[in-house]
């Protein structure tokens, strides 16, 4: 029983980690032929639908903490429904095509590498590499992307008020976006070199274990 | 009696090891220890028997008071110990009083002080409801309390805490101290009714009566000079909660919230009351170890954990 529980969870994971890989390339491959064809306004409109669908999907990874950290998927997020969702008049900046290219390469590899895993046991060393030294260039600018939108979108969230919830009301709360706005870019710089440290050191152990392997 | 000190990864922490006299203590080690590496004073020291290396076991710490033949098995000439540094540290008394004192002087500022059009609210005079000054008092007396429990009450089991745990449990208290007093007295504040209000604070002020009786049997259950450890709490609420003292902190915030109804308020009482769940499942599987009714021992009673009648 136990064994068959365990494959049933290789073979979801497996399917999981194939189809968000799927969605993902789609991404990517849409990002770049729009900004090919149509320039960097038009991506955002472009890759609206299967980016959100498979930064959403995120939620459903059985083992979000072993294979990203909680604020990596939470910052997505915020930025995938919150800030480029809710406000069309960032949709068409540049930032948006670095943001999804950065993303949709860091993710395709990610899922790929996991798909390999559960579906065959093993995954080839250049993907082991390719997963562990792509993030040295796409963090920081998947990270400047998302700074930078969050920046841009600023005056626009102060205007519309959208999520803003005022005082008085019964239950003496208030929400204030914009303000959540300004502590998310305040997290994001204890945060990045954090994360940045962490995939480093993640870097060297998985490295320097298949080596001696 | 040589002693061999290594760190966890086998180094040797101190050239050619310790000399010292057979009848010695851990607490006699410590302090050499310290006059050698001068920065570790005995608080900051860990002190393990090695474990066989793979092993799952989990390693005796030496305890201060005991000698150290106690430690060697047989071969009472060498001991080998393992060392671990723990940190700067600073005695629990200070970390309690710097967490509580943030919200004890921090609340009154947002009552007495017109911070509201400092921070762009225009609006017209301030209007201060009863409940708002009730809020005062019972937060304050709150804090107040937990301050002269730190000094006159509590038997620490650990003198001692890691320094970091001074700026996280104090940016916990301070930053939740202000976000529930920016609400409470704001001059938008919408009250609850005369009569839920009244339940509210009643509740809360019996709890915590309550939790100060609490506190009172618990310290009195450890010996002045601290060398209590653990024992079966018995006594009052102790009969049926064994975290007698969570509980009433927790139904006291709650009668507190009730009274004053504020989301940042409930959102504090829901992080404490984890806080506090975790700490009561630990201390309850401790002590059931601890009391199996083997070997002459008690055994530890059916009881609720921490909020009956849930868990």
């Amino acid at each position: 029983m136990a064994g068959f529980l365990s494959m049933l969870r290789r073979t979801y994971l497996a399917v999981y980690n194939w189809a968000v890989f799927i969605g993902w390339a789609q991404v990517l491959f849409l990002a770049v032929k729009t900004l090919k064809e149509s320039g960097h306004e038009h991506v955002y409109s472009a890759v609206e639908k299967p980016l959100q669908l498979a930064q959403t999907a995120a939620i459903l990874e059985v083992l979000p903490l072993l294979t990203a950290t909680l604020p990596q998927i939470s910052s997505r997020l915020y930025l995938t429904w919150i800030i480029l969702h809710s406000f069309p008049e960032v949709q068409t900046h540049f930032l948006v095509s670095s943001l999804t290219i950065s993303w949709s390469i860091t993710e395709i590899i990610r899922y790929s590498f996991f798909g390999m895993k559960e579906a065959f046991g093993a995954t080839p060393s250049f993907l082991l590499w390719l997963r562990y030294s792509t993030f040295l260039v796409m963090y920081p600018i998947g990270i400047s992307s998302e700074v930078g939108l969050i920046y841009l979108a600023l005056p626009h969230i102060k205007v519309s008020e959208k999520f803003c919830i005022r005082m008085p009301n019964k239950w003496n709360f208030s929400f204030d976006n914009f303000y959540i706005a300004f502590i998310a870019l305040g997290i994001y710089v204890p945060g990045s070199p954090h994360m940045y440290r962490y995939m480093l050191s993640q870097r060297k152990k998985a490295l320097s274990k298949s080596k001696r392997e | 009696m040589k002693v061999t000190v290594v760190s966890r990864s086998g180094r040797e922490v101190i050239k050619g090891g310790l000399d010292l006299s057979d009848s010695a203590t851990v607490a006699d080690l410590q302090e050499a220890i310290h006059k050698r590496t001068k920065k570790f004073y005995p608080s900051r020291q860990r002190l393990t028997l090695p474990v066989p290396s793979g092993s799952k076991e989990k390693p005796t710490v030496l305890s201060a008071k005991k000698s150290l033949k106690e430690y060697t098995d047989g071969n009472s000439d060498s001991l080998t110990i393992v060392f671990k540094d723990l940190g700067p540290q600073v005695s629990y008394r200070t970390l309690f009083f710097f967490e509580y004192v943030g919200p004890l002087l921090l609340y009154p500022v947002f009552y007495y002080f017109n911070v509201y059009e400092f921070l762009g609210y225009k609006g017209s005079e301030r209007v201060i409801h009863p409940v708002q000054t009730y809020a005062l008092y019972y937060w304050c007396f709150h804090y107040f309390k937990r301050i002269m429990e730190t000094f006159f009450v509590h038997r620490f089991s650990h003198a001692t805490s890691p320094l970091s745990n001074v700026f996280r449990n104090c940016a916990y208290y301070w930053t939740f101290g202000c976000y529930i007093a920016y609400y409470m007295n704001h001059p938008l504040y919408t009250p609850v009714s005369d009569l839920q209000m009244k339940i509210g604070f009643a509740f809360g002020a019996l709890c915590q009566v309550s939790n100060l009786y609490c506190h009172i049997l618990l310290s009195n259950l450890r010996s002045p000079d601290g060398s209590g450890g653990y024992q079966i709490p018995r006594g009052f609420l102790f009969n049926i909660v064994t975290c007698a003292n969570y509980a009433t902190e927790i139904y006291q915030w709650l009668g507190f919230n009730i009274a004053t109804q504020t989301v940042a308020g409930y959102l504090f009482l829901v992080v404490a009351a984890s806080i506090m769940t975790n700490w009561a499942l630990a201390k309850h599987r401790r002590l059931k170890k601890l009391f199996d009714g083997k070997d002459g021992r008690p055994k530890y009673p059916r009881r609720w954990i921490i909020l009956p009648p849930f868990l």
